[in-house]
């Protein structure tokens, strides 16, 4: 069913890529069900399109995004990402993807549903990469007594190296 | 002064006395406390009824939190990012799980027998009774709800109506520890225990407002389009 969409596998990521793809594999089950039970966490897929709805929320947020196929078909991907309360605590600027905007998503993929996937990252129209730094990096921060601060949860995300 | 008089001051000041080392005793324990880290049984021991339950378990139509149900206090514990935080009252402990809007109300005192159910809108979490042991703060909690005691941790851990659950609460400076054993004769061979830490933090409870939609999404996309065997 994969074959229909445009899904592009790891294996053509990037390198900038790859490299947030490590930064997250060390996320824990950010929602309130285990990540690790309901999405394949190895391979990470990518898919374009245009965003239709933006639900922040708990416990999940989600997007849906739709993607057209090669041959013209459009489907809507159901991307679930963190709970509202612990992006807000994370700093991750809930605005900052907004329906009818272009995006470029890169998922964990469900275990068991078709065109549902768990947020990785972003890149946006302007080529920013834009993602949550995690559950982790935030627990340290706060053990460590450390100010935390998400940059590329916010409008000060990097600009990607590579298109 | 009389001698009845410095008996009353004597007896007035052994009991500020008494209750200021209560107090310092109980204080480490209140604050807000971000889950820091958990550690559960490599084998639970369960017994061949547990091992069944745990086979049927399905996480689309078992896990009540996907009904805005928050499963067990076990499970919230197990829920990384929605801190708890801890108030110690006079006669009772508030115990606050940003996870679900979880407002617990744990009395100290009394007898398990008698212990009202602490959460009240979601009572199949249990009654509990809440006392000291030295600076720990130790809950008893009976009368859940069979069914699973674990969808996140563990998931599929099946508990009995007839389990009983002591937690254990210890705070050194910023680090706590929850230490919770799990007596479930129908479901393990022995007591299950598992054990969480947690951070200070210094961040209030947010309102959580499950909705329904956010909740399980998965369950109804799953219902109207099962996936494909191939898949």
């Amino acid at each position: 069913m994969k074959s229909k969409y445009r899904v592009l596998l790891s294996a053509g990521l990037s390198a900038g890529l790859s490299a947030g793809v490590l930064l997250l594999t060390a996320m824990p089950a950010a929602a309130h069900h285990s990540v690790a039970v309901n999405f394949e966490r190895g391979e990470p897929i990518e898919i374009r399109g245009t965003v239709k709805e933006v639900h922040m929320r708990n416990p999940h947020s989600q997007y849906v995004v739709t993607v057209r196929g090669e041959d013209g078909t459009a489907t809507d991907w159901f991307v679930e990402w963190s709970d509202r309360n612990s992006l807000v605590r994370r700093g991750v600027d809930l605005d900052l993807i907004k329906p009818g905007d272009t995006v470029t998503l890169t998922l964990w993929p469900s275990q068991r549903l078709p065109n549902v996937g768990y947020f990785v990252q972003a890149v946006l129209a302007d080529g920013s990469v834009y993602r949550d730094c995690g559950f982790v990096q935030y627990r340290e921060a706060v053990a460590n007594s450390v100010k935390f601060r998400c940059e590329e949860g916010t409008r000060d995300a990097a600009p990607r190296a590579t298109q | 002064m009389n001698a009845a008089s410095r008996i009353c001051a004597l007896l007035l000041a052994s009991c500020a006395f008494t209750s200021a080392v209560h107090a310092a005793a109980r204080a480490d324990l209140d604050g807000v406390w971000l889950f820091y880290g958990s550690q559960v049984p490599d084998d639970p021991g369960l017994t061949p009824a547990g091992k069944e339950k745990l086979e049927q378990y399905d996480p689309l139509r078992d896990d009540a939190d996907t009904d805005c149900k928050p499963v067990t206090f076990t499970n919230i514990m197990h829920t990384p990012s929605p801190p708890i935080e801890i108030r110690q009252r006079g006669d009772h402990v508030e115990i606050n799980y940003e996870f679900m809007d979880v407002h617990r109300r744990v009395p100290l005192g009394g007898t398990l027998a008698n212990a009202p159910y602490t959460v009240a809108d979601h009572p199949h979490m249990g009654r509990s009774i809440g006392r000291y042991e030295g600076d720990e703060l130790v809950i008893d909690t009976a009368d859940v709800e069979a069914g699973y005691l674990d969808t996140l941790g563990l998931p599929g851990l099946p508990q009995s109506a007839q389990m009983r659950t002591e937690e254990r609460f210890s705070a050194t400076g910023d680090r706590l520890r929850v230490v919770v054993t799990h007596y479930d004769l129908v479901y393990y061979t022995k007591p299950m225990v598992m054990t969480y830490d947690f951070v200070r933090v210094d961040t209030e409870i947010m309102p959580w407002g499950c909705t329904l939609e956010g909740a399980n999404y998965d369950k109804r996309l799953e219902a109207a389009e099962p996936a494909s065997p191939n898949r």
